[in-house]
């Protein structure tokens, strides 16, 4: 059996559901996006996008800034420090369970 | 025009900034104005007024160059955020290598240190040309220029956020041997790598635009066709 398997259930809960996961991960990749975006990208509901990021931000792992582009406000949200070592933790114990 | 769509967020994100065709409409006409304001002055007798637009022309495109993030940026809060959202605009690495690629989840991409400035130096190999032969750029030096400029667009692309179709690139090619029919005036010659480019470009950016403004109506247009 697998040695790190057992570690799989250490696994960080709130970016292992599906839609965190998702939204994590498009942070990750591309630095900063707003509401629009995101929703785009991870084909979430306007509900469902907020509650979730909601839970991101509670925990630390996301800030969302209100701002401006010309006159257009916007949403951004961005990955914080603390959002990318558990990021970085979650993806590592991943690989490493699947890695055997 | 492009062959595929990046899969990873920072690739699928660099290609974003290209979904509204803003960055080629821009690039296209700076390098179209400096080109017919430079084949102007190619004509005898040059006059104080075509020099003078050649020398605006000129300063528009370096305005355009410096700040080419900021006015695509200004278009694209009143026209591609409020419709498709926003994110964070590609890096654009000034020092990386000529086949440095970037990697997996990167949100980088080279347009203009590849794509729109390839028509400049194209410019002034033309122009270099002359310099070594009969002291004017030859008839023929555009075509070759063009082919090794469309060689050059399609392998460049291969890596980047946008890859190229080939019948898009070999459009520069076709373009640089039908410009054999254009009588210029030899001082004239070397521009019109920069015609074809800003040509080629706003053609792009321009379709893209009306396809991305077709499939993406206004949120508020949205609301009053639903009430």
């Amino acid at each position: 059996m697998n040695g790190r398997l057992p570690d799989l259930t250490q696994l960080d809960r709130l970016i292992h559901e599906p839609a965190r996961l998702m939204i994590t991960m498009v942070l990750q990749g591309v630095g900063e996006a707003d509401f629009l975006y995101l929703q785009r990208e991870c084909g979430l509901t306007q509900g469902n996008l907020s509650s979730h990021l909601a839970k991101l931000e509670e925990a630390g792992y996301v800030e969302i800034e209100k701002k401006f582009k010309g006159k257009l406000p916007l949403t951004i949200c961005r990955l914080t420090d603390k959002g990318r070592a558990a990021f970085a933790g979650y993806t590592r114990t991943v690989m490493a369970a699947l890695a055997g | 025009m492009t062959d595929a769509i990046a899969p990873s967020p920072g690739r699928r994100a660099a290609a974003y900034w290209f979904i509204d065709g803003l960055p080629e409409i821009v690039f296209g006409l700076g390098y179209l104005l400096l080109s017919v304001a430079g084949i102007a002055t190619g004509y005898e007798p040059a006059n104080i007024w075509t020099k003078a637009a050649f020398l605006a022309a000129t300063a528009v495109l370096i305005v355009l160059i410096g700040f080419d993030r900021r006015i695509i940026g200004f278009f694209k809060a009143r026209l591609t955020y409020p419709r498709t959202g926003y994110v964070r605009p590609p890096a654009e690495p000034e020092t990386s290598g000529p086949f440095s690629k970037p990697q997996r989840d990167e949100n980088v991409a080279h347009f203009r240190t590849r794509t729109a400035f390839i028509f400049f130096v194209a410019m002034q190999v033309v122009n270099i040309s002359g310099a070594i032969g009969s002291g004017e750029p030859s008839r023929w030096s555009v075509p070759v220029v063009m082919a090794m400029v469309a060689a050059v667009e399609y392998l460049w692309s291969r890596s980047d956020a946008r890859p190229y179709a080939w019948w898009w690139v070999a459009l520069l090619a076709l373009a640089g041997f039908l410009s054999l029919a254009w009588d210029l005036p030899p001082k004239s010659r070397e521009f019109v790598p920069l015609v074809i480019g800003g040509a080629w470009l706003l053609a792009q950016g321009g379709w893209t635009l009306i396809h991305y403004l077709r499939a993406n109506p206004r949120p508020a247009d949205l609301e009053s066709a639903r009430t």
